[in-house]
């Protein structure tokens, strides 16, 4: 039990007074990002990853992933006490959660969903320490064509796992290419798509396009929708702590499939908030309560936040062992890796392991420590949505463009910001979507030296990928992934259902 | 809220510009650029030599791959219903209401420094569009600034951008 012994050494780390303090620190401020509409996980650690530059990296990665759990945890808070999703993998958790604060039930419905997002957390966490070590260890024999491959089977996925509009998830994959292109090309030197543009140069910084389009994207698309907070207030005392974790083990079936589903979504890339969908479909079809889903069921609330949280966390698991985020907030933290100077992928696993356990175990401490807070603060987040939008929304703004501007200290980064923000208001409303926009950006040097280096072994040929069994089922997988929604059409036609699924679906990342 | 506006903000204010106007330019735009990546690939070089792949070998496949998407997404926008609103009138003015201060905010930040801006930033929409108090508005704007003044200056010496205030202030 090498990994049991590993993990201990990790606790060591972890539970030093500072980085408990930290965990505190990051979940609380994750929960007021969650809560907060514009600032979500992935633009909030993007914010925040400057001001981490100077800590040691274990310490700045466990208040930054808690950062993360925090934000995972907020977004029930607006969900079920406003009906308002803080977070896009909040959005299926009003379907049963706001009903049930409407009934009276608010406190229940908290509690359920924070202990669901707990349990979610720790089936993931305890997934990546028995089978990380395992992946990476495995990931060591790859050379450039199995990277390129693995990084095409991350994108193919985004295209078969996000039903709805694969024709905007590829295009907006390839701006995340091509704007991760753009600068000097770090093989030859070259300059490219710079057009003599000076500040181009240097590249674009993808923290930038993180802040621009999840921020001042999301506080555009609120602001139009002329926000008015009107919600149930929250009270949560250990009696009816007690009452829901009494009823909670009869779900246990629920739980396993959602976990299950979760962790899924969350290592190949689809992400928290199909997989809180699917988590949530799931239930529905196999409970024996499913026609009275929608109307206040606490396993509707317990079914997409488990869901929600174990792909939020597992997501991690190919960031650390591959240097491939599963989602846009694990891309934020990849990027974190690399300003301390670490590289992401197998080798992490070999040569810094104080920092890998550290954060493992900091995962377990950070999702009790964040169920404890959670359940503690309720009230008080809560009051803070009933601040007027009026001082919220300028606020954040302020804080995106210190953001932008803490990055490269540089004016140009904040005018591209607010450009960004245009982008992500246009494509939030036409479903185009951003996480693949964002991971293309962060991972786009990567693949394509991957790719360039294939090809010189190979001498330009692309059979490469397929020239061995491994790469070869790697890409194949790609391309099941790839082709996936044209399957589904098809099979579809051949059956001669109608179609039910307009092209815009309500899935999102 | 704007002042003449019949019915603000509940959907039922006339149409600003159609989701399938958007699609189009949307799908314009992607291909667009994606000419320009194939244009400047090509001009760079996009094939090979004896060192391997030249450096716009990877972004003319990506340019391409990315017209024939928007293509795509083209011919389906053209073939999309004409009803389908993408913004009202309504909407439209709100969401300016908050862009277009920011456009201002951050073309002062350059001149006044990023905490004298972002007061007055915040103070300015506070007024305005929550229709608070002077008083509230403008403890509000100082107390977040002098926030992250301590903050970035002093705890986490990351400095911002700062102007002549700050200057005689000796910082």
């Amino acid at each position: 039990m090498d990994e049991v012994q590993a993990l201990f050494q990790g606790f060591a780390v972890a539970l030093s007074p500072v980085n408990i303090g930290l965990m505190f620190v990051g979940i609380l401020l994750g929960v007021l990002i969650g809560v907060l509409p514009g600032l979500g996980g992935a633009n909030g650690v993007a914010i925040l990853l400057p001001l981490t530059f100077s800590m040691n990296p274990t310490s700045a990665i466990i208040m930054l992933s808690c950062i993360y759990w925090g934000a995972l945890f907020g977004g029930a808070i607006t969900s079920i006490l406003f009906n308002i999703p803080g977070e896009p993998w909040s959005v299926a958790t009003t379907f049963d959660g706001y009903p049930m604060a409407q009934q009276g039930q608010a406190a229940q419905a908290l509690t359920a969903a924070f202990t669901s997002s707990f349990i979610g957390a720790l089936v993931a966490v305890l997934m990546i320490t028995f089978t990380a070590p395992l992946v990476a260890k495995f990931a060591l024999k790859f050379g450039p064509p199995e990277f390129f491959a693995v990084q095409l089977l991350t994108f193919c996925s985004f295209v078969g796992m996000n039903k709805g509009a694969p024709w905007k998830t590829l295009a907006a994959m390839f701006l995340g290419f091509t704007l991760a292109a753009i600068g000097m090309d770090n093989v030859t030197g070259q300059l490219r798509l710079t057009f003599g543009f000076e500040p181009l140069m240097k590249g674009f910084d993808f923290l930038i396009a993180v802040i621009g389009l999840f921020g001042i994207g999301e506080i555009l698309v609120t602001m139009e929708e002329g926000l008015s907070f009107k919600g149930k207030s929250a009270k949560i005392d250990a009696k009816v702590v007690l009452e829901t974790w009494k009823k909670l083990p009869r779900y246990w079936a629920t739980y396993l499939r959602s976990s299950l589903v979760g962790c899924w979504m969350g290592i190949t890339p689809g992400g928290a908030t199909p997989a809180s969908f699917m988590g949530y479909g799931i239930a529905k079809r196999f409970s024996p309560n499913g026609k009275n889903f929608g109307k206040g069921e606490v396993e509707g609330v317990l079914a997409p936040e488990t869901a929600a949280h174990a792909a939020g966390t597992a997501a991690l698991l190919p960031m650390l062992t591959l240097g491939i985020p599963g989602s846009p907030t694990a891309a934020v933290l990849l990027g974190g890796l690399l300003v301390w100077g670490l590289q992401p992928g197998p080798l992490l696993f070999v040569e810094q392991k104080d920092f890998v356990w550290g954060l493992i175990a900091s995962m377990y401490l950070g999702n009790i420590a964040g169920l404890i807070v959670v359940l503690l603060t309720v009230p008080w987040f809560a009051a803070i949505l009933r601040i007027p939008f009026a001082i919220i929304a300028p606020v954040i703004l302020v804080i995106c463009a210190v953001g932008a501007y803490t990055v490269h200290s540089s004016m140009f980064d904040v005018w591209l910001m607010l450009v960004f923000g245009v982008m992500g208001y246009v494509f939030k409303k036409l479903n185009y979507p951003l996480a693949p926009l964002v991971l293309a950006l962060v991972l786009g040097d990567m693949a394509e030296n991957a790719f360039r280096q294939s090809l010189l072994g190979s001498g330009g040929s692309l059979m490469v990928f397929v020239s061995n069994p491994l790469v070869g089922s790697i890409t194949g997988l790609a391309m099941v992934m790839l082709l996936w929604p044209f399957i589904g059409q098809l099979l579809g036609k051949m059956r001669r259902r109608p179609k039910d699924i307009d092209d815009d679906d309500v899935v999102e990342v | 809220m704007t002042q003449h506006d019949p019915d603000d903000g509940h959907g039922r204010s006339p149409t600003a510009a159609t989701r399938r106007t958007l699609e189009i330019i949307t799908a314009f735009a992607f291909m667009l650029l994606g000419s320009l990546v194939m244009w400047d690939s090509h001009r760079i070089g996009a094939g090979w030599t004896e060192e391997g792949p030249q450096s716009g070998y990877f972004p003319f496949y990506i340019g391409l791959l990315m017209n024939i998407a928007s293509l795509i997404n083209l011919l389906k926008a053209l073939r999309a219903n004409r009803e389908i609103p993408f913004v009202s009138r309504a909407e439209i003015r709100l969401v300016l209401a908050i862009f277009v201060p920011s456009l201002v905010y951050v073309g002062f930040m350059q001149w006044i420094g990023l905490y004298v801006a972002s007061a007055v930033f915040i103070a300015v929409f506070m007024r305005w569009q929550g229709k608070f108090s002077v008083l509230k508005s403008g403890l509000t704007g100082v107390i977040v600034s002098v926030i992250l003044f301590g903050m970035f200056e002093i705890w986490f010496k990351v400095p911002l951008i700062k102007g002549p205030i700050e200057a005689a202030l000796g910082y």
